[in-house]
């Protein structure tokens, strides 16, 4: 029907045809004329100007009613009837389990509610698709109402990956043939799951903008501020020895979206043993070392921390898991025996007691090393390193490489390298569980061989080389170091960096040896042929098919897997509308920001809204014609006949 | 041989029921004979005026004897003087009196009117002059109480037509210069000229002390200005012409109009001038009906 929007300019052609089509009239009275033209009110002049306007809107308004927009609010633009098909795209992620304001519904049930109630708008004139997050894949829907109710539309722990839905829905669009289409997202622009930095953006907004159907965008921002939320995550957890009992050392990270002090219960379960303790929270974040004794347990085991309910019920658990008391194995692979000696008692300094083994083999006997129980293999060669070690990383091993000793850097005299940054959050250089940094500050290095492989740099020397450098290798890692624990090299033997540094890869490559698989909600798993997946932390819970989408104890086969949220969705850092749009390139976007609660009647109407105000239009331009006529049809002076003035 | 004029104007039964309705001179006339209408001299008619002292001199067969035989004093008895009327007829003949709508122009009104009152001046013995006046002076009739100086008056205002700027107000001026003695001077006009330079013509005819009566005639659209949609309005006395939309500055119209009628108006009504507003949609029968019957 908009083809009839050039109508609204009828009332303005009919006026100016008739000031062209002017009788003219032979007329006396010409000086009254030009009295009354010379003094004609700026008023009357304006009067008839807005009744003309109001004659334009109300045709307009008229037009726009007939047309029947499809609905209100965000998706209130459209008023070019119903597209071929709508796409709808649902963030499912956990951060949209955030309720919005004091209400108790969150923003995916929000979400749901106004795609449902735009959907009805349409009247079954296109064809709906829903793709959320979580699955990815699209599914056609017979009709608006069944979306609260599938599962599709269900509660997630997962991240949302927006860019890679966007490129599903284009995918379906071409693979389909669909014609005339809308894609209806509802997401609360978490920064981690738009991920605005990545180069896909680009040539996805191209690829969307060459499509040769008109491909139009509405986006819901449920962005409006969450309530007072806790958020726990687990960041380590490790089984060891404290002297002659095991003991599962757990590390948590708190986060708290307000600032300032807070006291909780923090509940902790372990093999079904629930204990609660208070946990005071200074700040926004805090990283919290809990000891839980195992006693002479050698078993494994599963369970969770918990925090008290509150706005965003997603981020108050965190499942763990840990395996039976297993023997790590380690071989050092070192063709100098003062060096691999070295590296042998860093690796395992107390055997007796660590239930730790090292073997040291040369570079030539690797081929006769058996793999299968080796969790960490210290190497101090020339890169590249040997396939057998790459193909141990990529099972899930962990190697440490060192420098071969021919090739190396000097540092200038009295100015040895040093390490000025490393990361102590995560990985083998982290604080300890007491909260101490490691003293990697007074490491001095005196030669060096800068790691130049593809990698994330965990620690490098003042002048920006890298010091410690992570390669993901398949499963498992390769560790790159810069120096070697040799006296003409560094510090590094002194074993206070050395130490609790192969300790924990120790630890790492021993995860692949036990029960215990950590996985992220949403995240693929590798899952053997027939492996059936069943829930643990929950009573009669059905089969579950992998990758889990909420998190808990899964058991995967014999494997425990303990499945959280990834920590992405913790990260609150939300797009603005402006970062939003810019994502979309030249493609035609449209956005709502539901920042307040209306209830669930963001969708209404319009085309009825629009018949009010082309009432309105009408009795305004009713009342103006009225005030007009009435100074027009009541002339001052009604001579009366045989008037006299004697 | 020229057709004869018409004289359509002229209704014989409008005459034949105004006929017993005389025109009366609101104040004394000079007229050069005994007439109907009040002299400013003592006349002899019936109607006593006064007396006054005797003085050498005067008519002795006006002594009033009796006072004398009582009082032994000469009282002169002095009697009102009637004359007859002079009446002069001045129609506009401007090209704003040929405005024509519904009810034909407003000359052509004029004209029944002019020609009615002539008849009827003329039937009751007084004297009917015509002034045709425009921006020049078209025809200028003087009074004459001969029956057949009407055909002359009839035949002017027949061939007369509306044309050229108003001579109104020079024309009024000239009369009120020209004619000496006093008389009854009834002007046909719209009235389309600037309201003091008319309303200084009615002042310098009343110190002449003529009696002056006012047909102010408009059209009925002049006064209710019923136009609505956009019109061209072509001035009839010039080639002027002005677009205007009527619906914006009807209301501006109507109160200059208003102002104009209301200056007029008071004019007259302070000069002492029988003002009467017409327009071309009424009766002529009724219009000189009231206007005879008011003056009685």
């Amino acid at each position: 029907m908009l083809w009839m929007l050039p109508l609204a300019a009828l009332p303005v052609v009919i006026h100016l045809l008739n000031r062209m089509r002017y009788r003219s009239v032979s007329w006396a009275a010409m000086e009254f004329l030009f009295a009354a033209t010379r003094q004609s009110t700026r008023q009357a002049r304006l009067r008839h100007w807005l009744i003309l306007l109001c004659r334009t809107l109300a045709v307009l308004a008229i037009i726009l009613a007939l047309a029947r927009p499809l609905v209100g609010g965000w998706l209130g633009w459209a008023f070019s009837g119903a597209p071929d098909t709508v796409i709808l795209l649902l963030d499912r992620s956990a951060s949209m389990e955030q309720q919005i304001g004091q209400s108790p519904t969150t923003k995916r049930e929000r979400a749901v509610k106004q795609l449902v109630a735009a959907a009805e708008q349409l009247h079954g004139a296109s064809r709906l698709v829903l793709l959320d997050s979580g699955t990815r894949q699209p599914q056609e829907i017979s009709s608006p109402a069944v979306l609260p109710d599938v599962s599709l539309t269900a509660a997630t722990d997962a991240a949302a990956d927006i860019p890679g839905m966007l490129e599903t829905a284009t995918e379906y669009v071409t693979a389909n043939r669909c014609g005339r289409t809308e894609f209806w997202l509802a997401s609360d622009f978490q920064a981690s799951n738009w991920r605005p930095d990545s180069p896909q953006w680009k040539a996805l907004a191209e690829r969307m903008r060459a499509l040769p159907q008109e491909v139009r965008v509405r986006l819901l921002g449920l962005t409006e501020t969450a309530g007072d939320n806790l958020g726990v995550a687990l960041r380590n957890v490790v089984r060891q020895k404290s002297g002659s009992e095991d003991v599962l050392d757990l590390t948590l990270e708190i986060t708290h979206n307000r600032p300032g002090k807070m006291t909780f219960p923090l509940a902790v379960v372990v093999d079904g043993h629930r204990s609660v303790m208070d946990v005071t929270l200074m700040g926004e974040q805090m990283r919290l070392q809990h000891r839980v004794r195992l006693g002479d347990k050698k078993t494994g085991g599963w369970g969770w921390v918990e925090l008290p309910p509150d706005s965003n019920a997603r981020d108050n658990r965190a499942y763990f898991a840990y395996n039976p008391e297993t023997h790590l194995r380690a071989v050092v692979v070192c063709d100098e025996p003062k060096l691999a000696r070295l590296l042998q008692i860093a690796t395992v300094p107390a055997p007796a007691v660590m239930n730790e083994s090292a073997d040291v083999v040369t570079s030539a006997a690797l081929a006769t090393v058996k793999w299968d129980d080796v969790a960490l293999v210290p190497v101090a060669a020339e890169v590249p390193l040997p396939p057998e070690l790459k193909s141990f990383a990529e099972n899930g091993g962990v190697v440490v490489s060192f420098p071969g000793g021919k090739e190396y850097e000097s540092a200038p005299a009295d100015a040895p390298f040093r390490v000025t940054t490393w990361r102590q959050d995560d990985g083998p250089l982290a604080k300890t569980q007491a909260g101490l940094d490691l003293p990697v500050a007074d490491l001095r290095c005196e030669r060096r061989k800068v790691p130049t492989e593809d990698g994330v740099t965990l620690a490098s020397f003042a002048d920006g080389k890298p010091f410690l450098l992570r390669q993901q290798l398949g499963k498992g890692a390769v560790y790159y170091c810069a120096t070697l624990p040799l006296r003409e090299w560094s510090n590094l033997a002194e074993g206070t960096v050395l130490v609790p540094m192969l300790q924990r890869l120790m630890q790492e490559g021993g995860r692949r040896l036990g029960q215990v698989q950590e996985v992220f909600c949403g995240e693929d798993v590798a899952t053997a042929p027939g492996e059936s997946w069943k829930r643990l932390d929950v009573e009669k819970a059905g089969p579950v098919v992998p990758p889990p989408l909420e998190a808990g104890i899964y058991q995967a086969g014999s494997r425990i897997v303990p499945v959280n949220r990834p920590s992405a969705e913790d990260e609150p850092e939300v797009l603005d509308e402006a970062k939003v749009r810019a994502l979309f390139g030249a493609v035609p976007v449209q956005l709502f920001e539901e920042k307040a609660d209306h209830g669930g009647q963001l969708q209404s109407e319009v085309w009825r809204l629009v018949l009010v105000a082309a009432l309105l239009f009408l009795i305004g331009e009713g009342l103006l014609t009225m005030a007009a006529a009435r100074l027009e049809s009541s002339p001052p002076e009604q001579p009366k006949p045989q008037e006299g003035a004697r | 041989m020229p057709a004869a004029p018409t004289r359509e104007f002229l209704d014989a039964d409008v005459l034949a029921r105004l006929m017993n309705l005389p025109l009366v001179a609101r104040g004394p006339m000079e007229g050069s004979v005994s007439g109907r209408h009040q002299s400013p001299h003592r006349g002899s008619s019936v109607e006593f005026a006064e007396y006054r002292k005797y003085v050498a001199g005067d008519d002795t067969r006006h002594l009033d004897w009796r006072v004398y035989a009582r009082s032994d004093r000469f009282y002169m008895k002095e009697f009102e003087a009637d004359t007859n009327l002079r009446c002069y007829l001045v129609v506009d003949t401007s090209a704003s009196m040929g405005f024509s709508a519904e009810h034909g122009s407003k000359f052509a009104y004029a004209r029944r009117l002019a020609a009615t009152l002539g008849y009827l001046v003329m039937h009751q013995g007084d004297a009917v002059g015509l002034s045709l006046c425009a921006d020049k002076m078209m025809k200028d009739i003087p009074p004459r109480r001969n029956p057949a100086h009407l055909k002359n008056v009839f035949d002017a205002l027949a061939e007369a037509v509306p044309a050229g700027k108003t001579g109104l107000v020079a024309e009024l001026h000239r009369l009120a210069e020209k004619i000496r003695r006093r008389a009854l001077v009834l002007i046909f006009s719209d009235l389309f000229t600037e309201p003091a330079e008319l309303l200084d013509c009615f002042r310098h005819l009343r110190f002449r002390k003529h009696d002056l009566a006012v047909f102010h005639l408009l059209d009925r659209q002049e006064v209710s200005f019923p136009f609505e949609r956009p019109t061209r309005f072509v001035d009839m006395e010039s080639t002027t012409g002005i677009v205007v939309e009527p619906g914006i500055i009807a209301p501006r119209y109507h109160e200059t109009l208003a102002q104009y009628l209301e200056t007029v108006r008071g004019g007259c009504r302070e000069f002492g001038v029988d003002y009467r507003l017409v327009t071309t949609d009424q009766s002529v029968e009724k219009v000189i009906g009231d206007f005879l019957l008011a003056r009685l």
